[in-house]
């Protein structure tokens, strides 16, 4: 009798204890969220990857609700990523430009991933505090629950939200790479000319594959996928008109994120191997299926082991076959 | 001791990749023996790394004598055997980290007291150092002409691919600016081939 009093006093109590739980966190990366997307700030950061430094200015600014951001690689190579409205574009350093995919359906947000739907496979907590640019910060930490994934370290500022740092770490809580602001500027007055698209030379869209092209007849299929990981976008697109297609399948657990692009393969060389830079790994794998030769190549930031494990199970299903 | 050159290349490899228990992770340490370590040394792998050095080739005298050992021995049991060239280029910078492990345990060993608290140490200065590692991978992997392992247009394939992963990444992994910060970093560095 006892035991069933406790039993119901668990039933009622657990749904309004869970959230409690998990607001201020939550809030924190939601508030986050919502500052990197909403507020107008100018400010420099430093990318930091292996024993790789680059320094990067990013501006941000919402014009009659469009956000708009310009990201510039600042030292070495000019490489800027200019995002207006739903439109994205990468400037080359040799000043030609490709157009990336328009957003469908409005982005996948940070603030919406986190707030609503915090990936089964991480733990988020309030970790402590820090500062960061000059600037008083919290620190968050994501966690995951497995060793399928990286984690994440989040340094937000107190007064504004915005994410001033964020690193990428490993299992044993090393950093794989970091962003870091070293300055930034709230109330930078920008206008709609700092978002300007530069001249370039030449410019290449990601060309929509016509229909019945043998790369739209192909279906990758993974066997096995790291718990929480879905297929979330399928991409049948050639990225240059002159080279042949690739098509390609991300997946997304809501925090990390892997693609895994395949090609007719031919008589010739064959690029099979791993290589890393930062948290990226690409490996690469022939396939042998009935409907010909692949080449099978998955990019994400994923452990090593985790991405050579989702590729020796990936098969390709060609519908013509 | 006279096996373990062959043996460690395995097993420094799982050990960088973090799989090995303590108890190898220790034994890893003590096999280094002085040979080794002078050969390593004459590589001048560690004295790069000691600098700070983040890219570099790895000698080809030590590629071929890997491709040896490695044909010797057959593919390490954890590789599979798809992973072909390139594998063997991931572990030969694995190596060259590793030559620091071996330097920095000895180092330790002789000013501590030489029991095992100096390797576990090491082994966390490798973590600090395996970055490196990637660097050094990736400067062979990335469109380097010093491997016959990788074609020039591996370049241009491999940031297509990099380019269209970032794209994904920045709509669909909630993780905010950093895939674009990723994409402008690499593209940089790759050149706009």
């Amino acid at each position: 009798m006892k035991l069933r009093a406790f039993a119901l006093s668990l039933t009622l109590f657990a749904p309004v204890a869970a959230p409690a739980d998990e607001t201020p966190a939550h809030a924190q990366l939601q508030a986050m969220s919502q500052a990197n997307r909403s507020l107008e700030y100018s400010g420099r950061f430093l990318y930091q990857f292996g024993g790789e430094v680059s320094t990067m200015e990013v501006n941000h600014a919402v014009f009659d609700g469009r956000e708009y951001q310009r990201l510039t690689h600042l030292d070495g190579r000019l490489v800027e990523v200019l995002r207006r409205g739903d439109e994205v574009i990468c400037i080359h350093s040799d000043r030609t430009l490709t157009r990336m995919q328009k957003e469908q359906g409005g982005p996948m947000l940070l603030a919406q991933r986190l707030a609503d739907d915090v990936p089964a496979q991480y733990n988020i907590l309030v970790d402590g505090d820090g500062r960061v640019a000059g600037r008083n910060t919290t620190r968050v930490r994501v966690a995951p629950l497995d060793t399928h994934r990286y984690g994440y370290r989040l340094w937000l500022d107190n007064e504004s939200r915005l994410l001033l740092k964020s690193e990428v770490v490993d299992g044993s809580g090393v950093a794989l790479e970091r962003v870091e602001f070293v300055s930034i500027d709230l109330a930078p007055g920008l206008t709609l000319a700092d978002f300007e698209v530069p001249e370039t030379v030449r410019e290449s869209a990601l060309q929509p594959l016509p229909t019945g092209h043998a790369a739209s007849s192909m279906r990758v299929e993974a066997d096995w996928l790291p718990t929480g990981f879905d297929a979330a976008d399928q991409d049948w697109r050639s990225g240059d008109g002159k080279r042949k297609p690739v098509a390609a399948q991300g997946y997304s657990d809501g925090l990390a994120a892997f693609t895994v692009f395949v090609e007719p393969l031919e008589e010739g060389a064959v690029e099979e191997g791993v290589s890393r830079l930062g948290p990226t790994v690409a490996v690469s794998r022939r396939l042998t299926a009935p409907s010909g030769a692949y080449l099978i190549t998955l990019v994400g930031e994923v452990p090593q082991s985790t991405a050579e494990r989702v590729i020796q199970g990936i098969s390709v299903r060609d519908a013509r076959h | 001791m006279g096996e373990s050159m062959n043996w460690d290349l395995e097993t420094l490899s799982a050990f960088l990749d973090g799989e090995t228990s303590e108890l190898e992770t220790r034994r890893v340490m003590r096999d280094i023996d002085d040979a080794e370590l002078e050969t390593l040394s004459r590589w001048h792998l560690a004295q790069d790394v000691m600098h700070g050095q983040s890219s570099m080739a790895v000698p080809a005298a030590f590629n071929a004598r890997l491709s040896a050992a490695l044909a010797e021995e057959g593919a390490p049991a954890k590789r599979p055997a798809w992973l072909g060239g390139m594998a063997r280029l991931a572990v030969a910078a694995s190596v060259a980290a590793a030559t620091v492990v071996g330097w920095q345990s000895w180092e330790g060993n002789l000013s501590a007291t030489g029991e095992a608290t100096p390797a576990l140490a090491a082994a966390q200065d490798t973590r600090l150092n395996r970055p490196f590692a990637e660097a050094s991978l990736v400067s062979q992997s990335f469109g380097s002409s010093a491997s016959p392992a990788v074609s020039v247009s591996a370049s241009p394939r491999v940031n297509d691919m990099l380019l269209r992963h970032s794209d994904f990444a920045a709509r669909n992994s909630g993780q905010g600016m950093m895939p674009f910060a990723r994409l402008v970093s690499m593209d940089a560095r790759n050149g706009a081939n």
